[in-house]
């Protein structure tokens, strides 16, 4: 049984890695605006730096500066700086862009940027140098009159290499942050201050460490904006709540932006290849239950759907019992009197609901009891949920009934003058309805497709009705969370179903051990 | 074909690689059979009037111009005759509808109206509200909300239900015959891959995915409509057919052809494949409703073919925002429920016929 068990989940594994994937493919449905080009960004540049750095950010948080499945180039610290010192020295259209995008790297760049200087030919080291101006003046270093000047810059920056890089290694930085958590003075902060961006890792460690405390959060969320350009705004008077929303928020934007401050190596690079990348990140976003926010009002799609799933799960459930309480009655009834006339109307009756469109039936509920009170409503939507399951269920557990009831030891059973109904009951259908009630693991899915019809006639504000909502306003995040929740649900209630099925009958989990490439 | 070149002949392949398992059902495919079962419905009197029906609505979707349309079928309009116009739209007729057509009429002038004078896009006759059946003998089913004629809708709406069906089900079946027939004749690590990705897309519920891709893509549409069908319904038809190639590849005959020298593509085409059709067709049949009752159910939540397009479902759609119109709620509802149900009855009657097993 164990042997059983784990074989089948094992091999739901790459079911659910092929539903992510095509859960992210339906994300790529959707139309996005075409990235800019080098002239167009160096116009953007110029225009409004502020707004430049929106549209980098924007394309970044939907992941579209990436490759979709494979970034052979994975982007770090190193690869930033070795890409805007070409730029710089070759002097070319996207020089402009890669001189801000150095400053915005700052001063993380260092360890791979000023030991190379030198290297550089003079007219270039005199533009890396330039570029370098904003970090100066992040820095509190702008009042040097050197840095500004092209002729001096270059040797200023060396000089500050030679003299300061001592203080660009990780255990000084960790020592000035955890000061910093423990008290706050002018002094210590601009420790941190002098270092720029180099200390972010230190301070993302430090901002993740529970032992930090309120006043601790604030100084260090203080620093990180300013070297980052990154607000998050910390309240006058800081409670846990606050607390624990800006450690939120440093978390995510961490997540995002780390590769710019830190280098990759080894195993972090090959990791890289893949997790860097749209499906990667959207992936390891979801799998970390951070499901996003919805695009019509910016509300968290988990907090949606905790209010909505609950609704559809009792109506879901409740046509489930329902339909199972008509259908295994009518089954054993029709199986017993197979080819009478009772069994031909029970036929007959069910091909017709099993042929209703339940949209139309719905609608025909909500003409006749029009201005229903919500309860109502709930009720005749379990009833249309019901009407198609108790047909698909009614005609299964017939056949899995007659199939039982042409078994050796039912007529045994009848043969030892055991009475009829003991016969059907505690014979024939302890055994019959086990593949019925299998059966509810795939009636799920099926009962999702037609609550989105039903919860969207009767207004019931489940995930079917949220799910129209959706759609009307293109809401793609929600859409797709839905995608992969109810897909998601399915394959698992499909597990729980075969496990179920295997325990109880030995005859399925033998038949699953001993063929490997026969699907079910 | 790496078989070919290897030092083995196919043919020599031990055949008990591919056995079924004891206890599989034993290949029911005969030469035949589709033939037979169908021989044996025309005797039977539901399926035959099922059929029938089905016959009947690809007639209305087929002529549908002829039955409802705002151009007359022929006509002599200003002294010039026109053949067909209901169809060719001629450009000299232009905006000329049946009040217009007898008010500028000249001497000589005379047409051959459709049934009902009227197109499904347009209000006919001016008139913009809703108005039940038979009240006037020129809208006989009544008008939409929009004032547009029910019958005309209805007539057009056969045809983009039956079109819609045809397309999706032709499509979903050739994918997964191809797919079913290469992965289960061939196997190998293809065959592990296409049940694992049969296991994956199975997952989908297709209302929800037809929903959502019809939300997204930038031009929501017909194709984009069959492209979600098709790559979700595929799955069904590639199972059984994939189950049928590996009951039929082991047998004697298959072996013969292949010591004949049969090329591993002629085998399954010319050996395999036929076998594995009749469930193919009982899928297919049975398809074409589960396809018309989800492409309704899409245009009822107005998320199917563009709205420009008269369909089933959003003459019923429009129900939900006049209570009083019981006609649009009911007679829409009653041509999908009866295409869905002959539909129905045709397949598990073609099924029974096929296979005497599930007939009990």
């Amino acid at each position: 049984m164990l042997r059983y068990t784990i074989r089948r989940i094992l091999w739901a594994i790459p079911t659910i890695f092929g539903i992510s994937i095509v859960a992210f493919l339906v994300t790529t449905l959707i139309p996005e605006p075409p990235a800019l080009s080098v002239a167009e960004q160096r116009a953007a540049l110029e225009r409004d730096p502020a707004a430049y750095d929106a549209y980098v950010e924007s394309r970044r948080l939907r992941a579209l500066d990436v490759p979709t499945f494979v970034n052979p180039t994975p982007r770090d610290v190193r690869t930033v700086v070795a890409d805007c010192v070409d730029h710089l020295a070759k002097d070319d259209e996207s020089a402009p862009v890669a001189a801000h995008e150095l400053a915005r790297t700052g001063a993380a760049a260092f360890p791979y940027l000023l030991p190379t200087l030198d290297r550089l030919d003079p007219a270039a080291r005199r533009r890396v140098a330039m570029a370098l101006l904003p970090v100066a003046v992040r820095m509190g270093q702008a009042e040097d009159p050197r840095v500004k000047d092209p002729d001096t810059a270059p040797t200023f920056w060396s000089q500050f290499w030679e003299d300061r890089s001592l203080e660009f290694t990780q255990p000084a930085v960790r020592r000035s942050v955890v000061r910093l958590v423990h008290g706050g003075t002018e002094g210590r902060e601009r420790d941190l201050v002098e270092v720029d961006t180099f200390v972010l890792p230190e301070l993302m460690a430090a901002l993740r460490d529970p032992k930090t405390d309120s006043s601790g959060l604030a100084r260090l969320s203080s620093v990180a904006s300013h070297v980052s350009g990154h607000s998050v705004t910390v309240p006058e008077a800081m409670t846990p709540e606050a607390g624990r929303r800006i450690r939120g928020e440093w978390a995510e934007w961490w997540t995002t932006h780390r590769d710019d401050y830190v280098a990759l190596d080894g195993g972090e690079r090959i990791l890289a290849t893949l997790a860097d990348t749209r499906y990667g990140r959207w992936l390891l976003g979801a799998a970390s239950g951070r499901l996003g926010t919805s695009a019509r009002d910016g509300e968290p799609i988990g907090r949606k759907l905790a209010v909505a799933a609950p609704i559809t799960l009792s109506l879901a459930l409740a046509a489930m019992l329902l339909s199972f309480a008509l259908a295994v009655p009518a089954g054993v009834l029709s199986a017993r009197r197979r080819g009478q006339p009772v069994d031909l109307a029970l036929a007959a009756a069910l091909f017709v609901l099993y042929s209703l469109p339940s949209y139309f039936f719905a609608e025909v509920l909500a003409h006749a009891f029009r201005n229903a009170e919500l309860g109502a409503r709930a009720v005749l939507a379990t009833l249309t949920m019901t009407v198609g399951a108790v047909a698909t269920l009614s005609r299964f557990q017939r056949a899995s009934m007659l199939d039982v009831l042409g078994q050796d030891y039912v007529r045994t059973a009848r043969a030892k003058g055991v009475r009829e109904a003991r016969v059907l009951v505690f014979h024939a259908l302890r055994n019959a309805i086990v593949p019925t009630v299998t059966l509810a693991g795939v009636q799920l899915p099926v009962l999702f497709g037609v609550a989105i019809v039903v919860e969207e006639v009767f207004e019931l504000p489940g995930m079917g009705y949220e799910t129209m909502r959706a759609v009307e306003t293109h809401d793609a995040p929600y859409l797709v969370m839905t995608v992969l929740l109810v897909s998601l649900a399915t394959t698992l209630s499909l597990l729980a179903s075969d496990v179920a099925y295997g325990f109880l009958d030995p005859r399925i989990r033998e038949r699953l051990l001993s063929r490997r490439e026969e699907v079910a | 074909m790496s078989a070919r070149a290897s030092v083995h002949p196919p043919s020599i392949r031990p055949p008990s690689l591919r056995a079924p398992p004891v206890g599989a059902p034993r290949p029911r495919g005969r030469p035949g059979s589709l033939r037979f079962a169908l021989r044996s419905l025309r005797k039977q009197r539901l399926p035959a009037a099922c059929a029938l029906l089905m016959a009947m609505l690809a007639l209305v979707a087929i002529f549908a111009e002829e039955l409802a349309s705002s151009r007359p079928i022929a006509c002599r309009f200003h002294g010039e005759v026109h053949l067909l116009a209901n169809v060719t739209h001629p450009h000299a007729l232009a905006g000329v509808d049946e009040p217009r057509f007898e008010a500028e009429r000249q001497p000589g002038d005379w047409a051959i109206w459709p049934l009902v004078a009227c197109g499904p896009e347009q209000a006919c006759r001016g008139s913009t509200e809703a108005r039940p059946p038979l009240v006037s003998l020129s809208s006989p089913l009544g008008t939409d909300a929009r004032g547009r004629d029910v019958f005309a809708r209805l007539v057009y709406g056969t045809r983009s239900a039956l079109g819609v069906a045809l397309l999706a089900v032709a499509a979903f079946v050739l994918l997964g015959a191809v797919l079913g027939a290469v992965a289960g004749f061939f196997g190998g690590p293809f065959d592990f891959f296409v049940a694992r990705v049969i296991e994956t897309l199975s997952a989908f519920p297709v209302p929800l995915l037809a929903l959502v891709v019809q939300a997204l893509v930038p031009h929501p549409g017909l194709f984009s409509l069959l492209a979600v069908i098709a790559g979700l319904r595929w799955t069904e038809v590639a199972r059984l057919v994939r189950a049928e190639v590996l009951a039929v590849s082991p047998l004697d005959y298959v072996t013969a052809a292949r010591a004949l020298g049969a090329t591993p593509w002629r085998v399954l085409y010319k050996h395999v494949l036929p076998m594995t059709m009749t469930p193919v067709v009982v899928a297919a049949v049975l398809g074409l409703g589960q396809i018309v009752l989800l492409e309704s159910a899409l245009d009822f939540l107005r998320v199917g073919l563009p709205s420009s397009v008269p369909t089933w479902g959003e003459t019923l759609s429009e129900s939900r925002d006049h209570f009083g119109a019981w006609w649009l709620l009911l007679l829409p509802g009653a041509l999908v429920f009866v295409a869905v149900m002959a539909t129905n009855a045709l397949g598990e009657a073609l099924r029974d016929a096929l296979d005497p097993r599930a007939a009990a």
